[in-house]
């Protein structure tokens, strides 16, 4: 029979912050705070620039031509979180750094830059796609 | 004491916000890492080891395997440096023999095989049905 939980809220019993999911082979468990992207976003970095839709992100910063930071709502436990990101441009291809040379990810923020791959320098995109994967605080 | 919840779908006490709890499995990153030119993770979930195979070569082990070798891996670097050429650290995953429910290969290319940079490292999500 299908069922619908109807909760705000779901915490571990063992520990809180720990809860084993049931993976699709039927047999091994992953743990869902582990799974679950920490923040992610969809950000247009040119002009004046505006996030278009993101989750725990509070703000942007436009720190440069092709260089922002991403502020979090809810920080992060530490620097050590996997970032992945993503742009799109019609010209050319671009890649998109967690960028350290002046700001190290941090339980705050996170500072990316993106490159285009055939002058290799910064330039804003349009279409600049982040995820965030770790431990929050 | 542990208990075990079967349930089809989630809701938030007013009722609104539904997700069926397919998404929860289905949607979960079910591994991920960070790590330096060592291969070392500085911090990971569901990754047992990182090995340096050679240079600009990494090979990561899963702790529990994927059901199939058909699971997704995006992949980005950490710049360290503020220069634009060899260590720049542009991230791949290999299509090689090591590409296996249980482990796979990734490389950082400049665009031929160089080593992150000191101060360099690469991140790896994987999402996918685990075995």
């Amino acid at each position: 029979m299908a069922s619908i939980l109807k909760v705000d809220t779901i915490t571990g019993v063992t520990t809180a912050g720990s809860i084993s999911v049931t993976g699709e082979g039927n047999s091994t468990t992953t743990n869902l705070q582990q799974g679950l992207a920490k923040a992610w976003w969809s950000l247009n970095g040119t002009g004046t620039i505006a996030g278009r839709d993101s989750f725990n992100v509070s703000s942007f910063d436009d720190v440069s031509t092709g260089l922002y930071d991403a502020n979090y709502t809810n920080a992060m436990a530490n620097g050590n979180y996997a970032f992945q990101g993503t742009t799109g441009i019609a010209s050319n291809t671009a890649y998109v750094f967690a960028y350290n040379s002046s700001a190290a990810p941090s339980t705050a923020d996170v500072r990316f830059g993106c490159e285009t791959s055939n002058n290799a320098t910064l330039q804003d995109q349009s279409y600049v796609f982040g995820t965030i994967s770790g431990d929050l605080a | 004491m542990a208990s075990e919840l079967r349930v089809n779908t989630l809701k938030d006490a007013a009722g609104n916000n539904s997700i069926a709890t397919s998404f929860v499995a289905n949607g979960s990153a079910k591994a991920w890492c960070k790590f330096g030119p060592d291969a070392q993770p500085d911090d990971s979930f569901n990754i047992a080891s990182g090995t340096d195979v050679a240079v600009g070569q990494y090979r990561f082990a899963k702790t529990n395997a994927m059901s199939t070798t058909n699971y997704a891996i995006t992949a980005s670097s950490g710049k360290a440096i503020n220069a634009f050429t060899t260590g720049d650290n542009s991230n791949a995953i290999e299509s090689t023999a090591n590409h296996t429910q249980s482990k796979y290969d990734a490389a950082a290319a400049s665009p031929g095989f160089v080593d992150y940079n000191a101060d360099g490292y690469g991140m790896h999500t994987i999402h996918g049905d685990l075995a």
